[in-house]
């Protein structure tokens, strides 16, 4: 009788055991407020082409196949950054009927603020994405959120790393940086790594590369900029508190890289070269390239066998480490047709566990919920073990980005670029003249 | 005789000036040709390279190993041939429309008689310093009005009158003699038909250059598009040629996007190679270049 009883026992607990392991599959991904037979054309536009996009639109596919299949996919995707920036407001404040767009962490609030972009905080009460938010990197999350709401579901986080060309630093025999590195020594092996090789007075293989360039947005120095303790708007982001003498050495020493000591390319010499720093790194001719992770698949198919690279970590500033980290996100716009379905789309493609994994894999990305991070990188990539503990790791640890805020994209262009081109272009080489200035715009902007 | 010109001291005769001028001439213009051409050219030997020929650095101008694929793959990787017959409509219909409405209003504003004429020219022509981005959201509002939102008609019904266009055959009708259109008159020609058999046919030079730079503004034509047309069924050529970028450069599949490029570039050539004789010509008699 006893062993009738244990038997049952255990036969009742496997099936429970079952249940339980089955449950995130028997999870409902439409949320009972779209007919499945609706038939319609849902108007979809993002800024990744070929290559980059489809990891998502496998799951487009899948989702629609299965739940909505009398419904027809309008993809509008591959338009490229620049252009979707000008052509994405102009359409919504049109009132195109865009069922859901990119999203970016730097335009989210702009968006948000312009109604353009839908609160979802009633689709998240009445259709919880599963693990939300407590699995998504809190970071991101944060990222697009706007006075409290929820205006889209990031998708990924992109952490800042250092890609490092290994057989320059044997050949130079110095050991490659890590995460403790400070920004003293990491100029010192910068400087040390600049060559000149075939001794004509013209740099052929450049210490460190892309830290700075022209145009680029304020998320580039930021960091560095928390690293020695600097700050860019006070917490209200209502006045500047770029004056410090800490965000002006912070930006002293990324101008002195390009003027002072050259182990950096500066504007004119990547021009001359006809190629993107990446490719440099790529050519061979750049010891340590400063890129996100997503750089790390391209590294690989680009480098071949070339010569041997890893990641490491950005270095440590006197105020301690930080690095930058961004992300994108799937948003709905305001004049959406199927808001419904949309977010159904977006709550399938984001949490759905039978395909996160691969969507890590296609892009080479770290997805925003942190349970994939390890699918990013291949097993068989040699920069496996390097990506997890530079990007998963501390990259998702130590990420900052500047306080976003509705005004930041209009500061970022009018007094960031302006100003900051000044030092990436040598025209000033002064870096507190540069931020003076910047500063005093940046108050009379935000009314500070 | 050139020789006999020759002056005394000098080292040069008149003819053996005008030689070296003609030698100084086209050594000046090659170099500038060079230097023109040499992005096409570029296009062109890149469009037979892979990806890490383009890459190359240094680069070698002439691949070293000819991928004629490129093409056929490019031209199968988008819906190039939709796009092909997308583009030709959308530019054979502004072209058309452009010719008639402009030589049209260009008639009325240079021969006809009425009271306000000149005031309703100015009117008109001042519409060219709006900037077309100032009209981006309310003719999109417009086109949304009309359920016109991916669909070809968003891309031409906007364009088929053009303020430019008018101007420039005002200014090349009022140059026609004013006898001929007398003739007419007295032969029995009322006011369109004096237009279509007399005025029309004596416009060719500033009707074909109108059609070249229309045809070429509306060929290339990108931001509007990219607006307006969602659905890639609709979408035009620089549409296509976009979608092959990425937002990371090093993903972006150059060769065949310089493959792509080459023969969305064709038309234009021919265009231009058809129309050299007019084109010339209409610019010189109304005094107008460029524009759109």
């Amino acid at each position: 009788m006893i062993r009738k009883l244990v038997l049952l026992a255990t036969v009742l607990g496997l099936v429970s055991f079952g249940f339980a392991a089955s449950a995130q599959d028997m999870t409902d991904w439409t949320c009972g407020t779209v007919d499945g037979d609706m038939s319609a054309a849902i108007t979809i536009t993002g800024w990744e082409g070929p290559g980059e996009v489809d990891k998502f639109l496998l799951a487009f596919d899948e989702f629609f196949g299965e739940y909505y299949p009398n419904v027809e996919q309008i993809l509008n995707t591959g338009v490229a950054w620049t252009d979707y920036w000008t052509t994405l407001p102009a359409q919504l404040a049109g009132g195109a009927e865009i069922d859901m767009a990119w999203m970016h962490d730097t335009r989210n609030d702009t968006f948000a603020a312009n109604g353009w972009a839908l609160n979802l905080d009633s689709y998240l009460e009445a259709c919880p994405i599963p693990g939300w938010p407590e699995k998504f990197v809190a970071s991101q999350v944060d990222a697009f959120n706007f006075q409290g709401s929820q205006y889209a579901i990031p998708y990924d986080l992109a952490p800042g790393g250092l890609y490092i060309n290994l057989d320059l630093f044997e050949a130079a025999g110095l050991e490659p940086p890590n995460e403790h590195t400070s920004f003293e020594e990491f100029t010192e092996l910068a400087n040390a790594l600049t060559q000149d090789t075939d001794g004509d007075g013209e740099t052929d293989i450049w210490g460190i590369s892309n830290l700075a360039s022209v145009g680029r947005g304020a998320g580039g120095a930021y960091w560095i900029i928390k690293s020695f303790g600097g700050e860019l708007f006070n917490e209200e982001n209502t006045a500047s508190m770029m004056d410090s003498p800490e965000t002006i050495a912070a930006l002293q020493w990324l101008a002195d890289l390009l003027w002072d000591s050259g182990a950096h390319p500066t504007a004119d010499s990547i021009a001359a070269t006809g190629f993107t720093t990446e490719f440099l790194f790529a050519n061979g001719n750049v010891a340590m390239h400063y890129a996100l992770n997503d750089a790390a698949s391209r590294m690989w198919e680009l480098v071949g066998d070339s010569f041997n690279w890893t990641v490491v970590p950005t270095p440590t500033g006197p105020a301690g480490r930080y690095n930058f980290i961004g992300g994108s996100a799937f948003s709905i716009p305001a004049s959406a047709a199927h808001p419904d379905l949309s977010y159904e789309l977006i709550r399938y493609t984001l949490a759905n566990p039978d395909h996160l994994c691969r969507t890590a894999a296609m892009g080479a990305a770290l997805v925003s919920q942190s349970d994939f991070h390890d699918c990013a990188a291949p097993d068989d990539a040699p920069y496996a073990d390097a990506y997890h503990d530079v990007f998963s790791v501390i990259g998702a640890r130590d990420g900052v980005h500047p306080a976003y805020h509705p005004k930041y994209l209009e500061w970022e262009t009018s007094v960031w670029v302006s100003n900051m081109d000044l030092l990436w272009t040598g025209e000033e080489r002064d870096a507190a003249v540069v931020v003076q200035r910047a500063h005093e715009q940046t108050n009379e902007l935000l009314g500070g | 005789m050139a020789s006999a010109t020759k002056t005394k001291g000098s080292l040069f005769g008149q003819r053996q000036v005008k030689i070296l001028m003609d030698l100084f001439t086209y050594v000046v213009l090659s170099v500038v040709g060079i230097i023109f051409i040499m992005p096409f050219a570029w296009m062109v030997a890149n469009s037979f390279k892979d990806i890490r020929g383009i890459y190359k650095y240094p680069p070698d101008f002439i691949p070293e190993v000819w991928h004629f694929e490129n093409y056929t793959e490019a031209w199968t990787m988008t819906h190039f041939d939709a796009g092909f017959l997308n583009s030709a409509i959308v530019a054979a219909a502004v072209v058309l429309g452009q010719l008639f409405t402009a030589s049209l209003a260009g008639y009325s504003f240079a021969r006809l008689r009425y009271p306000g004429r000149d005031k309703i020219f100015l009117l008109y022509i001042s519409l060219m310093m709006v900037p077309f981005t100032v009209l981006l959201i309310p003719l999109y509002v417009q086109m949304r009005y009309f359920n016109w939102i991916s669909t070809l008609q968003a891309v031409i019904v906007p364009f088929l009158f053009t303020p430019w266009g008018t101007f420039m055959m005002r200014q090349f009708m009022v140059t026609i003699p004013r006898e001929l259109e007398d003739a007419a008159r007295i032969d029995g020609c009322g006011f369109f038909r004096t237009y279509w058999l007399i005025i029309l046919p004596l416009t060719k030079p500033a009707l074909a250059t109108l059609a070249i730079f229309t045809f070429v503004n509306t060929w290339n034509s990108f931001q509007w598009p990219l607006i307006v047309l969602g659905k890639p069924k609709v979408k035009t050529l620089p549409l296509l040629l976009a979608s092959f970028q990425n937002q990371s450069g090093m993903r972006t599949p150059w060769h065949l996007i310089m493959a792509a490029a080459t023969f969305v570039v064709i038309p234009v050539l021919i265009a231009f190679v058809v129309g050299q004789k007019y084109y010339v010509r209409g610019i010189v008699t109304s005094g107008i270049k460029g524009g759109g």
